[in-house]
This record gives structure tokens, sequence and C-alpha cells, in this order.
């Protein structure tokens, strides 16, 4: 029974349809489930559409919609999760000095928040040297940087730089993502990863929280 | 040849004596032009594409006339466009960003659309008057009705209201639609050979909106709009969306765009989309603005430029330009190798051009 309703919730989620998540969501909590299990239920319909996406059936609007209806959820679940749940890892995320684009950077943060994922969000138009400040301050293991203008490409180097003068290089792992990020870029900058979208991002990412375990 | 006719052949897909060639001087940066026009020695934009050989001109849109260094933008300073959108300039004086969406703040009943200047139409006509004899004269209505809506409501907020909010998406699509149709047509009257239309519809990997999305709310407006032109009078419609869109390119030639612009080839393979649709569209634009016109030497700008008319040029139905405006740090060289290079090796009959 139990599962049916969660089956069912993953399902409206994948289907994008909102009135029928919230609705789902109540029944699940009315019904006692395990708000822990409702929200891998949400999280297993995120995984889902991230497929859909790379598999070029859902775009940018599915995304879009997706973090829209997962932000709504996860407002109503947070307050009944019993126990602070463990973080699958810490981020700091800007998008770059020189450059304001944030639909990217926002579609990756709630991709990363319905992941479970602890996102320290500096804005936009973030000098290389707040990214490491910040991951100073919240013991990030991870920093993601936001790049759609080609002008602003070279400014993502510098974020690399400043963490090498932190001395904190050796256990933060550097992501560019948008438009403007490039596979050379790890080997001419020394990132670690350079993805064009979101989905991919998420992924590289979530190897990297796994692997570390303390991100 | 004079450029209109150079430029109506290659719409016709005929060979015309060369691949026609097009600018984008006020849609991004001006810095590298007004190097390049310093470097040939012109005091004017419009000497400026007489020199560079540019076959097509806009009117209704931002008018440059005398080459001027950009002024300087001061930082923070906050600028409200006609639709009431504010933007606030950026610590490099160089772009904007938005701070104010209007129809996040008022109901779009009491939401009033700007009306076109007194003078709007009187300096478009004066223009396609002085150029539409040699040129071919294009009337600009960029941001046809997504990238207005978005702006008007930002993008998040745009989205989330394509799925959930259907009679505000409609209703607001309806007026832009109205008012749309108000503007092209009086740019048909005043005899204009070509409507721009264009909303961004892709990113870089894929479309930034569902095609269903699109099916559902665009396709059908700007059907309307393109039947209604192309009823007032002989136009073309041309047609810009950044970014990948191959999914709905079939869709946007059968609701009649004759002209795709610019179809980055950073997203979008123009060799491939000038296979499978060359002989319906023409394709306009081509040469990367993200990697080579602004990391490229000129030798990597001449390389595009002549694997382009070699892969597209045949048969007409191209149009060569950079596929965006220039970033500010692009070398001017780069501006002068694009347009050398198309008129040395876009000349018809195509020879395979040596590479250089």
């Amino acid at each position: 029974m139990g599962c049916k309703v969660l089956d069912s919730l993953k399902e409206a989620l994948v289907q994008l349809d909102a009135a029928k998540v919230e609705e789902l969501l109540q029944e699940s909590l009315s019904s006692h489930l395990d708000p822990m299990e409702i929200l891998n239920a949400l999280r297993s319909g995120m995984e889902e559409i991230g497929r859909l996406f790379e598999n070029g059936e859902y775009f940018v609007s599915e995304l879009v919609m997706a973090g829209e209806i997962m932000k709504g959820a996860l407002e109503v679940l947070k307050p009944r999760l019993k126990t602070e749940r463990e973080s699958t890892g810490r981020i700091v995320l800007g998008t770059i000095i020189g450059d304001l684009h944030d639909i990217g950077k926002e579609i990756i943060k709630s991709l990363l928040i319905s992941a479970g994922f602890e996102v320290y969000d500096l804005g936009v138009d973030v000098p290389p040297e707040k990214f490491v400040e910040k991951a100073l301050e919240t013991g990030a293991g991870i920093i993601g940087v936001s790049a759609l203008l080609s002008t602003s490409i070279a400014n993502t180097a510098d974020v690399v730089k400043a963490l090498e003068k932190a001395g904190i290089r050796d256990r933060v792992k550097v992501i560019v993502g948008g438009a403007a990020a490039r596979q050379w870029m790890i080997e001419k900058y020394g990132v670690d990863a350079a993805v064009n979208d979101a989905v991919r991002g998420l992924e590289i990412i979530k190897e990297w929280a796994k692997k570390n375990g303390t991100a | 040849m004079e450029p209109r006719e150079r430029v109506l052949r290659a719409i016709g897909h005929e060979e015309p004596d060369r691949v026609p060639l097009d600018d984008t001087i006020e849609w991004g940066h001006l810095h590298p032009w007004v190097k390049a026009a310093d470097y040939l020695g012109v005091k004017t934009y419009e000497k400026l594409r007489e020199k560079l050989g540019i076959d097509l001109r806009r009117v209704g849109w931002v008018d440059l006339e005398e080459i001027k260094p950009p002024a300087d933008r001061s930082p923070g300073t906050v600028t409200e466009d006609e639709w009431g959108v504010k933007s606030e300039i950026t610590a490099d004086g160089v772009h904007s960003r938005t701070i104010y969406h209007p129809l996040q703040h008022i109901p779009l009943d009491e939401y009033k659309f700007p009306s076109v200047k007194a003078d709007f139409f009187d300096k478009a006509e004066k223009l396609i008057k002085k150029w539409r004899e040699k040129y071919f004269v294009q009337g600009v209505m960029y941001s046809t009705f997504f990238e207005i809506a978005r702006s008007l409501r930002g993008f998040n907020t745009f989205i989330i209201d394509l799925y959930v909010n259907p009679n505000f998406v409609n209703e607001l699509l309806d007026r832009l639609l109205e008012y749309r149709l108000e503007i092209g047509k009086r740019f048909v009257e005043l005899g204009v050979d070509c409507v721009q239309l264009g909303d961004d519809f892709g990113a870089q990997t894929g479309m930034l909106v569902h095609p269903d999305l699109w099916r559902k709310y665009f396709k059908p407006r700007m059907k309307r709009l393109i039947d209604e032109l192309k009823k007032a009078g002989d136009v073309y419609v041309w047609y810009h969306s950044d970014g990948n869109i191959e999914p709905i390119i079939p869709e946007l030639i059968e609701i009649g765009i004759d002209i795709l612009n610019p179809v980055q080839p950073d997203c979008m393979d123009p060799s491939k989309i000038k296979e499978l649709y060359g002989e319906r569209i023409t394709l306009h634009g081509t040469i990367s603005v993200q990697e080579t016109m602004q990391f490229g030497s000129e030798k990597d700008v001449r390389q595009e430029v002549i694997k382009r008319i070699e892969t597209c040029g045949y048969g007409g139905g191209l149009i060569i330009a950079p596929a965006h405006g220039l970033q500010p740090s692009t070398p001017f060289k780069n501006i002068i190798a694009l347009y050398e290079t198309a008129k040395k090796y876009g000349r018809y009959p195509l020879r395979r051009g040596k590479r250089e």
C-alpha cells in the first residue's frame, strides 16, 4: 500500500504534475509513511528526470519545473525529518566574476539540494577568492563554478590559483559548468571537471561525494 | 552585382556572384567594430559596412551612425527599458543584469504595453527609402514573444507559468502577438524585404523549452504572425535563436521561415543543417563567436569561413556573418579576416578554396 503511494508520488514528480505531487505528499504523510522514505521516492523521481534529460526527452524547462516542485516538497518534508539528516556533501556554488547568468546555476542548485547536498550559493559575479573563503568557512570539499560567457572563461582558472594560495587545493575539487565550460580547462586551468549541462554535473559531483565521503 | 540582387538570389537558392555578407555590429559590444573602423579609416558605421562588403541592412532597432568609442557605463547604474524592465550595470561597466521584472509585481490586466515611439516608423521609412534600391533591408522584431515574456516575468517564473499558469501565458502571448502584428505589418507597408523575428529557445546542448511547450504556446502564434506578414506583402521571414534548436527546425520551416540565424556552430553542425534542410532554408550567420572570433587567430577565422563556404555555400542559401554580437575582447583583425576571406573564397562558382 505504502509503496504504491510512493510509486505514484515518484511518477507524479516525473510527470511534473505539481498538484498531484502535493496531494500524494499529503497522503503519504497522513498514512504515516517514514518521511525519509518519502524523500527517497522523490529523489529517485529526480534521478529519473535526469535520465530523461540525458536521453533528450526532457529539456531545461523540465529541470526548472522539477526543481520548483521539489523545493515545495522539501519545505513540507524538512520539519518532519526526525533527525538532522546526514548531508550527501557540501558544495560552494556561484557564477564566476564577469558573468551574471544564473539559469544554469539555479538548475544545478536545485538538483543538488534535491540530492541532499548542502549548497552555499554565492550568487553571480563572484570573485575567485570568495569561493575559497566560503569553502574554508564551511569545510565544503567541492566548488561549482558556473560560466556562460566565453569572456569569463579565463577567470575560472583563478579559482584554482586561489585554492592553491590558500593551501587547500588538495582537499577541494573544482567543477566548471555552463555554456563556457570546455574539456581543455582540465589540463590548462587545472580544474577537475568541466560540463555543459547540469545533469552531467550532478553525476560527477555525486561520484566525488561518494568517493570522498566528506565532501 | 548589386548587394540586394546578391541576397535575393542566395535566398532563392541560386548562386549569385559571391556569398552575401551580414554584420552583427549593434548586437553585442561595439569595441571590436570601433577598432576595425579605425583600422580601415572610416568614420561612420555605414562606411564600415560598405568597406566590409555588407549586403544587408537593418532598420527599426538601434540606428548607429557616427563611430565613437563606446560610452563608459558606471557600475551600479540602474536603467529601465520601455517595457519597465530594470537592469543594473555590473562591475565591469560592460554587461548588465535584470533586477526588476514588472509582471512579478503588476497584474497582467493592469500592465500597459509600451507604445511605439512617434518617430520610430518615420526613421525606419527614411532608412528603407535610402537603402532599398541597393541593399536587402530587414525590419527588426527580435525578442518576438518568448524573450519579452521571460524578461517581463523572470526566466524561472515564466517557465513555471508554462506548466501551471496557461491562462496567464495565453493572455500575455496574445497581447504580444497583437503588438508584433501591428509593428510587423507597418514594416511590410514601408517596403522591407524581410522581417526579422527571434527568440532564444536553444541552450548550448539542447532546447531551453521542451518542443511540446513550444508547439503548444509559441508555434501557433509564430505561424499566425508569419501568415499575416506574408499576406500583407512580399516579404521573407528571418528567424533567430541561439543555441541548439534542432528539434524544431523542420517545424520552423513548415510555418514559413525562410532564413535561419545564427546556426550557432558551437551547438549545431551547420553542414548537417545544410544537408538536411538546405534546399528549403537559407543559413545566416554560422561563424563561431564563442570560440573562433574571440579566441581564434586570423588563420583560424579564415579556415572556418572557407570551411563554411565549402560545406554550406553550394547552391546559394548561405549568408555569412558572425554567429552573434562580439565580446569586447574580440581581436578586430578577426573581423577583417572574416570579411576578406568570405569575399575572396565566396565567389561562385565555388572552387575548393586553397586552405591558408
